[in-house]
């Protein structure tokens, strides 16, 4: 239903034309769960901003590739097809949950504001009963469980705790019954037990309604919780895609794997799974842009840097073993040696 | 109480949203604690009053009743009011780093500013403090450059801590600094707090839903619930006997989660 091809994005003011998000391909299938990880700064929230159509908030435009969303491109359509879609179709849970609230406004007013708006009856109901909107926007906070419910509905933004925030912004996502929901770190402010039932909520979704999921976050855990399959962003490129099972136990890319063992290990041990710093937009390394990084390069260069790494351009995402790998050695990677993400082994 | 090392004290606090029939008890007959050079882990549910503590600790909020003290010091009056002195001992970042970065100034000024004002820097030495301070919490010199909405979730959270850490503040009150950012920025974060604290007897109040934090930084800890303060006690004790069901379920959730090697900060200096 979401067919991301060769999608890039660049900067609009300033460093005009640098490069932020590098010919990126992924799609989302009907009822499809995709999880997008990556550190901080990787690219993650400007291309969920270019599926819904608001980079040149963030002076950025999309300045390649095709957004193919049920069967439309969305690149380069008119602010009238944007309408149609956002919030409609691809609903959107920003990073911000203040940038995805009105600070005027009741919860109950955006909240029946949203559900009012939904084009079909059909819509309306799906996700929440019948009833009025008022009721309607009541059922959807007590599924995001919203304590005092009805005083909340009366409450503006900045009378919430940052957790309930963070769920009514969940909640007006949902109001529209949307068919693709972008979530961008929609839990970062929810305790372990939250998280897991409002992650179980999107799931539930997902198999009643067919709802599909892109959602986006820095920990492999949460994204592992709801994800069928996993899209790896570094440096604005995608380094391995796949599906979850084969992302989390068997990665191909030194990457992944430096993530997969970060997301096991503990904070306070002091033990760096992958050294350095991510570079910064406008200063990506040429060849692939983790050599600096990475072990393996190391270890194929026989202590040196490996001369296809650091030269040429970044590799193209090539299918080994059933999954999208953005490395020139990857089929050294599964001879074991370099593979960190064995002695990972995420439980469960 | 007395609290010969220069401790935050707040008793008694009592903090009501809401007036008539919609009043609405957030805070409800808090008595905690922060001393220089500990770190005391706030944990509970989402709602259950632990940003409020924070804001009424750090005097950012009046409460309705009962006190903080400083250094054995009444602090009553709103911010404005207080001494310098004492406005720039305690410091909180807040858990939105969105809000709390003017949205006019890049990086690097936002820092730097606090050098020029609070430690009269020059405009030259301010700006390299600053640049130092950013790229400690992993801002390189690029980033310091962008003004918020161009940076990314994890680079405002770490630009807000920045300039918390910039002010030198005796005790910090940080209300979840570290969900946004990845595990390698987190301990990042964790141990330039660690050495700060170590070096200058920092005091940190850290609010956070992750309970392995606490675990592995805290030295006591409070569990929140509906306003009050249900558990509190050294870090190890609390993990290895929770008394509240709360704490229990949140302590199995850990994913291989289990009790410090000891009581308080088991690897601290480590
Ligand atoms: N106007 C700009 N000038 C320079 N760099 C910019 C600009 N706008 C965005 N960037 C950079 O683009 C990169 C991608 O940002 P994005 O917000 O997509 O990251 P992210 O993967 O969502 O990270 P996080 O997990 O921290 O939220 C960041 O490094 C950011 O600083
Ligand atoms: N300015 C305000 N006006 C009215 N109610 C408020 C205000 N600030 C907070 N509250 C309410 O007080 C309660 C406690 O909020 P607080 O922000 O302290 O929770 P929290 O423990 O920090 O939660 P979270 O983990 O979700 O951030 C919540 O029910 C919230 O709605
Ligand atoms: S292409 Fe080279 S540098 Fe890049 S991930 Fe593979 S081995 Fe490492
Ligand atoms: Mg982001
Ligand atoms: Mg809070």
């Amino acid at each position: 239903m979401l067919a991301v091809e060769d999608l890039s994005i660049g900067l609009t003011v300033h460093k005009e034309g640098i490069p932020v998000v590098d010919t990126v391909t992924l799609g989302v299938e009907m009822g499809e769960a995709v999880g997008l990880v990556g550190e901080s700064g990787s690219g993650k929230s400007m291309l969920c901003r270019a599926l819904v159509g608001t980079l040149h908030r963030h002076s950025a435009a999309v300045t390649g590739g095709s957004i193919r969303f049920e069967g439309e491109e969305l690149v380069g359509a008119p602010e009238s097809v944007w309408r149609r879609v956002r919030g409609r179709k691809i609903a959107y849970v920003p990073q911000s949950s203040l940038a995805g609230l009105n600070p005027v406004l009741t919860v109950g007013k955006q909240l029946t504001g949203l559900i009012r708006s939904a084009k079909s009856e059909i819509a309306k109901s799906e996700i929440t009963g019948g009833g009025s909107a008022r009721s309607r926007a009541r059922d959807l906070l007590e599924m995001v469980e919203i304590p005092r419910v009805d005083s909340v509905m009366n409450e503006r933004p900045h009378q919430l705790s940052g957790g309930m925030r963070q769920r009514v912004v969940i909640a007006g996502a949902l109001a529209r019954s949307p068919s693709l929901l972008i979530a961008d770190e929609p839990t970062t402010a929810l305790d372990v037990r939250v998280q897991a039932r409002i992650l179980d909520l999107l799931r539930r979704l997902r198999d009643q309604l067919g709802m599909s999921l892109l959602l986006v976050s820095h920990d492999l855990a949460v994204v592992q919780e709801v994800c069928d399959s996993i899209v790896v962003l570094y440096a604005g490129a995608v380094m391995e895609a796949g599906s979850q099972e084969a992302i989390r136990r068997r990665s191909r890319h030194p990457y992944t794997a430096g993530l997969v063992a970060a997301a096991s290990m503990d904070i306070a041990g002091g033990f760096e799974p992958i050294p350095g710093e991510a570079p910064s937009v406008g200063a990506w390394p040429t060849g692939c842009r983790f050599w600096p990084r990475c072990s393996l390069t190391l270890r194929v260069g026989e202590g040196d840097v490996h001369g296809r790494c650091s030269t040429g351009s970044q590799p193209l995402p090539v299918e080994v073993e059933g999954r999208l790998t953005a490395c020139t050695f990857a089929s050294a990677m599964s001879e074991g040696g370099g593979n960190r993400s064995g002695e990972a082994g995420a439980p469960g | 109480m007395s609290t010969p090392n220069g401790g935050l004290v707040g008793s008694g606090l009592i903090v009501v949203f809401g007036r008539g029939g919609s009043a609405f008890r957030a805070v409800d007959q808090v008595d905690i604690r922060v001393e220089r050079g500990e770190v005391v882990g706030l944990v509970g549910e989402s709602g259950s009053g632990k940003t409020t503590v924070g804001k009424v600790l750090a005097v950012l909020h009046r409460p309705t009743s009962g006190e903080v003290r400083y250094d054995g010091r009444p602090l009553v009056t709103s911010v404005r009011g207080l001494p310098r002195e004492v406005r720039s001992r305690i410091q909180m970042i807040f858990q939105d780093p969105y809000s709390s970065l003017n949205p006019r100034q890049r990086a690097v000024q936002a820092v730097a500013e606090v050098f020029r004002v609070w430690h009269s820097r020059s405009r030259q030495e301010a700006r390299s403090a600053a640049l130092d301070m950013l790229a400690e919490v992993g801002i390189t010199q690029e980033q310091a450059f962008l003004r918020p909405r161009s940076l990314s979730g994890g680079q405002r959270q770490r630009v807000s801590v920045a300039r918390a850490l910039a002010v030198e503040p005796h005790i910090l009150i940080a209300d979840e600094p570290t969900s946004s950012i990845d595990q390698s920025a987190q301990a990042q974060m964790l141990a330039l707090l660690t050495r700060i604290r170590e070096e200058r007897g920092l005091g940190i109040l850290f609010i956070t839903h992750d309970l392995r934090l606490v675990r592995d930084f805290a030295d006591r800890m409070y569990v929140m619930r509906n306003g009050a303060v249900v558990e509190a006690g050294a870090t190890g004790k609390v993990f290895r006997n929770p008394s509240h069901q709360y704490t229990r379920d949140l302590i199995e959730a850990i994913p291989g989660g289990s009790a410090p090697a000891s009581d308080g900060n088991a690897r601290r200096g480590s």
